[in-house]
């Protein structure tokens, strides 16, 4: 899925480099059109960006238009809930390093505990190679809203969740989470200028027995709940997108079809999965600060942790998110586990390259463990 | 077997590790009531031997075992060490200590972390406002900095073996013979600058049967000092021939006692030897730019570094680090660097 959106991606990555190189060929508009009629041969997204002194450089990406899919969710069954400011959120999530794969989420008596583990087994020198295991124990009052049932363990994929508030934490807005039970779907929402991001997230853990009804705390009171300045636009919006009738993702989609897979066949606590090298542990990330300038030449910065947007880490290199806002496209920018089917996006687009338009997702990336969405 | 301290140098310990697992991804480190000692082994490229003062880097420190000095030898991975203490630079506290999860053996650091968060700041001062509409404003602000401030506790567990003595018992610092020539080298950061460029140069300019003829036929940087306060850089390829000379350098005096315990003088010592042959008498070593490179990152521990040349052989770096309070012991990394022949 990644391929298709690298293609549209590339676009408008140049643009968001050092604007003072660009000061001759500066952008002064962006018009994207669609041609996707019955009868053409091939349907069309097309980006011209027109740049000053009459430079026009015209984008033509070929899609095929299929069905939407989207992942079920049932706001009214998710009881549990919390909301953070992104910012806050972000600079805890930094802390967990690259490797891991699973992120446990649970409170008790006002303490919210984060932590990301593997659980692949390691023996003799490969124990050396484990990954970090990060755990963050934080004040319910970090967050501005927080009602969730006591001792409720919830796992999601961590790498997913960095993404996604990795984006979430360019701009200052309000990260929401809704959930029911471990092995039924997370709702991540966040938005900001019109820009409504919304993220299914399958979960896994422990079912406890004996509560199957869970009770949430009383949401707790408090003055912090006053905090969210965007609380509204979330909360209508996100009932919009998210009808009750959407339909169950299709069989086709490989990739959700191998997670819910996963999820049935996962008794709790899971079982451990085949040890998977990890190299990108053993390469260590650049310090923010100048520090970097010791660092050996030619040392390949293999923290792919790291994101697609912001790869520069300010807030122009938000590619995605920029050229949503220019174009008043609103869909969120993950694929069939959000809902991307509004406007343009509709149809996924098709790769101009490499892969045939028909060629199943299975048969492009081998599906020998959980993909993170954004994995390549 | 216990282990646990306090961290009190952050900042220093976080260079430290990036400094070494340039080197190498794993460290052996060696733990007792003396010092707390780093060694780097790698397969091919320089070995780095670092003993640091436990002052330097840590405080209240408790170690216990049963071996001598309660001696405590770990195999420890350097990227998630140094990756988990970068979660620590803002911390107000941080501390290490030897447990056990789920049966594996892991140094575990905990992290204390002040969070005030930015959303919530602005919701507190409008809380404030509501119920004190008319109050002073400098009071109230004080008042909710105070209320606001809260604690994250982030725990990273980095996964360690624990090695035997046994098993370290034959491990020992490489051993050279008395070097010809001894120099304190200009700055680090100016040094690798220039040696950077030099390999890309040389790289640059080799021709493609050299590229192909696998790294032994890289050219090599050749460093160069005299007794006279001169340091030599240079690279030479089909192409081109550059070198950069410092000079004014310190050649700094040897402790006759260091060199000599059973007292004889220094009369017959290489470096004597090669004073005495005049300011063009030079000792050389040929090293890997890019080896020379990752040991060159130790610069930004800003230490003062003694260079040590046995004339085609070997160059040993002595790195000392400033200490964090008079009067402790030193601490001092030493890189081992053979020469290639020419």
């Amino acid at each position: 899925m990644s391929n298709r959106f690298k293609a549209l991606l590339s676009v408008f990555k140049a643009r968001v480099g050092d604007p003072s190189r660009e000061r001759d060929t500066a952008v002064e508009r962006a018009e994207i059109t669609v041609e996707d009629e019955e009868g053409k041969s091939k349907s069309r997204f097309t980006i011209r960006i027109i740049c000053r002194h009459g430079v026009i450089k015209t984008y033509r990406l070929t899609f095929e238009a299929i069905p939407p899919m989207h992942a079920l969710f049932v706001k009214a069954n998710a009881n549990n809930m919390w909301s953070i400011s992104s910012r806050t959120l972000r600079d805890f999530v930094e802390h967990f390093g690259p490797g891991t794969e699973q992120l446990d989420i649970y409170s008790e008596d006002g303490r919210v505990s984060l932590t990301s583990y593997t659980e692949k087994i390691m023996s003799g020198n490969e124990i050396l190679k484990q990954p970090l295991h990060t755990s963050i124990a934080i004040d319910s009052l970090e967050f501005a809203e927080f009602s969730v049932e006591e001792l409720l363990h919830i796992v999601i994929s961590v790498k997913d969740f960095k993404s996604i508030i990795t984006h979430a934490g360019i701009t200052s807005t309000i990260v929401k989470a809704c959930y029911s039970r471990p092995a039924s779907p997370m709702q991540l929402t966040y938005s900001d200028d019109g820009i409504l991001s919304e993220f299914i997230l399958m979960t896994i853990g422990e079912v406890r027995g004996g509560s199957a009804t869970p009770a949430p705390n009383a949401p707790r009171a408090g003055p912090k709940r006053q905090a969210s300045r965007q609380p509204v636009a979330t909360a209508s919006a996100s009932k919009r997108a998210t009808p009750a009738e959407m339909p169950p993702p299709p069989p086709r989609s490989a990739s959700m079809r191998e997670l819910s897979k996963t999820r049935d066949v996962r008794p709790s606590p899971p079982p451990p999965q085949p040890s998977i090298p990890s190299d990108a542990l053993f390469m260590p990330r650049a310090d923010d600060d100048n520090d970097k300038m010791w660092d050996p030449v030619n040392q390949e910065d293999d923290d792919d942790d790291m994101l697609l947007w912001g790869q520069g880490g300010g807030e122009n290199d938000a590619t995605v998110n920029s050229t949503r806002t220019q174009h008043g496209v609103t869909p969120s920018m993950n694929s069939f586990q959000s809902n991307m089917s509004r406007e343009a996006l509709d149809r996924q687009l098709a790769p101009t390259q490499r892969l045939p338009p028909t060629q199943k997702l299975s048969q492009a990336r081998p599906f020998h463990r959980i993909k993170g969405m954004f994995d390549d | 077997m216990r282990f646990k301290t306090s961290i009190r140098n952050i900042q220093t310990f976080s260079k430290l590790t990036a400094s070494l697992s340039s080197l190498g991804k794993v460290a052996w480190v060696r733990l007792d009531d003396l010092n707390v000692r780093f060694t780097i082994i790698p397969e091919t490229g320089t070995q780095v031997w670092a003993s640091l003062s436990i002052d330097s880097i840590f405080e209240d420190y408790t170690i216990q075992s049963n071996a001598e000095n309660n001696a405590i030898n770990l195999e420890l991975p350097l990227p998630p060490l140094h990756r988990a203490l970068k979660s620590a630079i803002n911390a107000s506290s941080a501390s290490i200590r030897l447990t056990k999860r789920d049966g594996v053996p892991v140094l575990s650091l905990t992290i204390i972390t002040n969070t005030i968060s930015s959303g919530n700041t602005a919701n507190g001062f409008l809380n404030g406002a509501s119920q004190d509409p008319f109050g002073d404003n400098a009071f109230r602000e004080q008042d909710l900095n105070a209320g606001r401030e809260r604690e994250a506790v982030v725990t990273q567990d980095i996964p360690v073996r624990v090695l035997t003595a046994d098993s370290v018992e034959g491990i020992h610092e490489p051993r050279v013979r008395e070097p010809d020539a001894h120099i304190i080298l200009p700055s680090l950061i100016q040094l690798k600058a220039i040696s950077d460029r030099f390999t890309k140069l040389a790289s640059a300019t080799s021709t493609g049967a050299i590229r192909s003829g696998g790294a032994n036929n890289i050219p090599k940087l050749e460093l160069s000092a005299n007794m006279h306060g001169s340091l030599r850089l240079s690279i030479s390829t089909d192409a081109l021939n550059i070198s950069s000379v410092w000079t004014g350098l310190t050649n700094p005096l040897l402790d006759p006692n260091q060199v000599n315990p059973d007292g004889e003088g220094l009369e017959d010592h290489p470096s004597t030897l090669l004073r005495e042959r005049g300011p063009d008498a030079w000792s050389t070593v040929r090293i890997d730019g890019r080896d020379w490179g990752k040991v060159l990152s130790v610069g930004r521990l800003g230490g003062r570094v003694i260079a040590c040349f046995a004339d085609d052989h070997a160059l040993i770096l002595y790195v000392y680090l400033a200490n964090y309070e008079d009067g402790t012991d030193e601490s001092v990394l030493t890189y081992y660097i053979s020469s290639f022949s020419a």
